[in-house]
């Protein structure tokens, strides 16, 4: 019993120390992280929509309860997998098209998938953000070569994912080699902005 | 001396001691991959090494194991939380597979047959050996699948438009391939120095 006891105050001790070392480095590194986070969002909004100079939020999922836009407020809380939507507008602030975010679920979880549309329904790009797809396969569809695809196509909802070459005037994508799940999900996140056009219009 | 170039040849722990194999099979789709892998677990076993050898007269026996699991995994976390703040991109290719390093029986290994029976500057020497050995084996592994695998080194492009690369390479069917040839092949050198 009282070796016991002993023991179970070392590995108390030890648990305590390092908890302490991980409290002080998370204090360190958050607003850094955070900040990084932050940037390459602001970017990738930018790089999706070209033409338009300014973004403004019209909801997030973060931040749920203070969605003005009723409509907005619907989408979000419908579609698990839509994260945030901005509206993209012009330097005379006349209305382009949206930008959001989507989450689909991947091979290795959630991709966060940055797609712009303009209100013509056209895809006008997309970046992949966050993700946790495997190096080498999945994790290919945050290179030029795969997101560009997606540029130009159609926003009806409808994009589909092949396996051959893309023929043109074809709504679809190649999907990468050996990583099918992950073209799938980002398709299926960009497949999203039919639903946010119509219920925006 | 011999203590840290042990682990570069003589015990690579990937060629030599086969440890820490889920990592070395997981990562080592690009030689960049493999490299960065190599590198964050080299600061891990140094670190992992050194505290575990400081404090080895204060550790009972008998709870060795789940101290040597707390020592590691803390410092996973660290190196996990400074490369999201400092190196995102690195994050970004890698981010999947740092968690894992504190399963990584190497760090493990290391702990239990060297730093916790020797002085500090020792352990550290074996830290580090044992690092650059793992990072060199994982380095070439990275670069025997990349070049069929994706027809480029370091990301840089070798062959011009028409090359097919053998995508096998980069599966996981292609990590045993490679890992094994290599294998055979530091064999065949070992079986021929012992004559």
């Amino acid at each position: 019993m009282k070796e016991i006891m002993k023991l179970g105050f070392v590995l108390l001790l030890v648990c305590a120390i390092a908890a302490t070392a991980l409290g002080f480095t998370n204090e360190l590194t958050k607003d850094r992280i955070q900040e990084n986070i932050d940037e390459a969002n602001r970017l990738a909004r930018q790089e999706v929509f070209e033409a338009a100079e300014n973004f403004t939020l019209l909801g997030a999922r973060s931040d749920f309860e203070d969605i003005e836009d009723s409509r907005v407020k619907t989408l979000i809380d419908d579609n698990k997998m839509i994260d945030d939507i901005y509206a993209a507008y012009d330097k005379n602030d006349t209305l382009l098209g949206y930008v959001m975010t989507t989450q689909p679920e991947g091979y290795g979880g959630k991709i966060a998938v940055i797609l712009g549309f303009s209100l013509d329904g056209t895809i006008t790009g997309v970046r992949i953000a966050n993700h946790a797809e495997t190096p080498g396969l999945g994790a290919k569809a945050a290179t030029e070569t795969f997101y560009n695809q997606y540029m130009d196509l159609k926003a009806d909802g409808n994009i589909r994912v092949i396996k051959e070459k893309v023929q043109s005037g074809d709504n679809a994508i190649q999907a990468i080699t050996s990583a099918t799940i992950t073209s799938d999900a980002v398709t299926d996140g960009v497949n999203l902005s039919k639903l946010v056009l119509d219920a925006l219009k | 001396m011999k203590t840290l170039t042990n682990g570069i040849f003589k015990e690579n722990p990937i060629f030599v001691q086969l440890l820490g194999m889920c990592p070395t099979l997981a990562v080592t789709t690009s030689a960049t991959n493999g490299f960065a892998m190599g590198a964050a677990t080299t600061v891990v076993l140094v670190l992992a090494n050194l505290v575990i050898s400081l404090i080895r007269k204060l550790i009972p026996n008998k709870i060795r194991i789940p101290i040597f699991i707390v020592v590691i995994a803390t410092f996973v976390t660290m190196v996990g939380l400074f490369m999201k703040a400092f190196t995102p991109d690195l994050d970004k290719s890698l981010g999947l597979f740092i968690p894992l390093i504190v399963v990584n029986c190497l760090i493990l290994a290391r702990a239990e047959a060297f730093a916790f029976k020797n002085k500090p500057l020792p352990s550290i020497l074996d830290g580090i050996g044992m690092g650059l050995g793992f990072t060199l084996a994982l380095t070439i592994l990275g670069i025997v699948r990349e070049v069929p695998g994706e027809g480029s080194i370091f990301g840089f492009k070798l062959f011009s438009e028409s090359f097919e690369p053998a995508v096998i390479m980069i599966l996981p069917a292609g990590a045993f391939l490679a890992l094994g040839l290599l294998l055979a092949g530091n064999n065949v050198i070992n079986s021929k120095k012992s004559k």
